[in-house]
């Protein structure tokens, strides 16, 4: 009972909204396999871990280096030279020692099934476009639910891809259909708050995926975060698409 | 005829495709998305589509970082 409480109390007032009310158990059942931990997947992982998602698979090769600390909240300049799976790990398990752990130093098309099994959603805040195309492709092929998050400079995109719905990928095609042959995208300048900005918006749309309080489909999210505006945009497929081609085939 | 190009109402010849009018407008092809009427114009499809009378186009900028 008094462990009840305890988590009772830890929730509260997440709880208070209509959206969170009752859903606590829910939420300690999901699991989310989490690609990245700079910018975006440390501080969103932190805040799903906070929230009561107690289930989580984390991926990255990376260790921590000085420049990353500006925007990687879940790191400090103690922890430069250490790799971000062991500093998350720990950072992680002191927000919350319930929470279980899978960690993985890369993800490819063999450990693919180990990183996503039993997931609800995969979560691509990874910090490239080539990375991001092979982990949408391998989330169609195996129908996982996908969100892709990313920024820089000042712009953000943030999309649910709930692959495991053909349907959806007919109407709206996958993440190779939006971006298709963008060439190599260079690395840019980013300020702290704007890889927050978009790590808060990423996990506060996976806690409403897991809550069933996301009901919109194939929206895209573009954020100027100078100017705090948000416009969306709707997904279309590219029936030609090398990825979900195969699913148009036969729609009119 | 006449469209709305990134806010702005622009004069266009007819038959431009969007690859020609983003060219027009001086916007590179590599790291952008197009939206014609609030929906995304597939990159694979962007230069067949025919602009018509009165259409909406936006170009967003595409980000891969995290
Ligand atoms: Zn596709």
């Amino acid at each position: 009972m008094d462990k009840m409480n305890h988590c009772n109390e830890r929730y509260l007032r997440q709880a208070m909204l209509d959206e969170f009310a009752n859903k606590q158990d829910i939420l300690a059942n999901k699991k989310v396999a989490i690609a990245g931990l700079g910018g975006l997947g440390g501080l969103c992982s932190y805040l799903l871990v906070g929230a009561g998602v107690l289930k989580i698979n984390i991926a990255d090769s990376d260790v921590i280096e000085l420049s990353n600390i500006h925007r990687q909240i879940l790191f400090n300049q103690q922890n430069v030279g250490v790799s971000k799976l062991d500093c998350a790990i720990r950072e992680l398990k002191a927000l919350d020692d319930r929470v279980q752990i899978n960690s993985f130093a890369y993800i490819d098309e063999n450990n693919f099934t180990q990183f996503s099994q039993d997931c609800d959603l995969v979560l691509d805040l990874t910090d490239n476009i080539e990375t991001r195309r092979k982990l949408s492709k391998l989330c169609c092929q195996h129908a996982i639910d996908f969100v892709h998050t990313s920024v820089a400079a000042f712009n953000g995109i943030m999309i649910a891809f709930p692959y495991s719905d053909r349907d959806f990928i007919r109407k709206y095609g996958c993440y190779e259909c939006l971006v298709g042959d963008t060439p190599k995208i260079k690395p840019q300048g980013i300020t702290g708050p704007s890889a927050a900005m978009m790590a808060s918006a990423c996990a506060q749309l996976v806690l409403l995926l897991l809550t069933g309080n996301y009901k919109e489909a194939g929206k895209v999210y573009l954020y100027d975060l100078k100017n705090f505006s948000i416009k969306q945009a709707k997904l279309s497929p590219n029936e030609n698409c090398p990825v979900c081609g195969g699913f148009h085939a036969n729609s009119i | 005829m006449q469209i709305v190009f990134n806010n702005n109402r622009l004069s266009i010849v007819s038959q431009l495709t969007l690859a020609e009018l983003l060219q027009q407008q001086g916007i590179a092809m590599d790291a952008i998305a197009v939206a014609v009427d609030n929906d995304i114009v597939p990159r694979a499809k962007i230069k067949d589509f025919i602009v018509q009378d009165g259409m909406v186009v936006d170009v967003f900028t595409l980000v891969a970082g995290g």
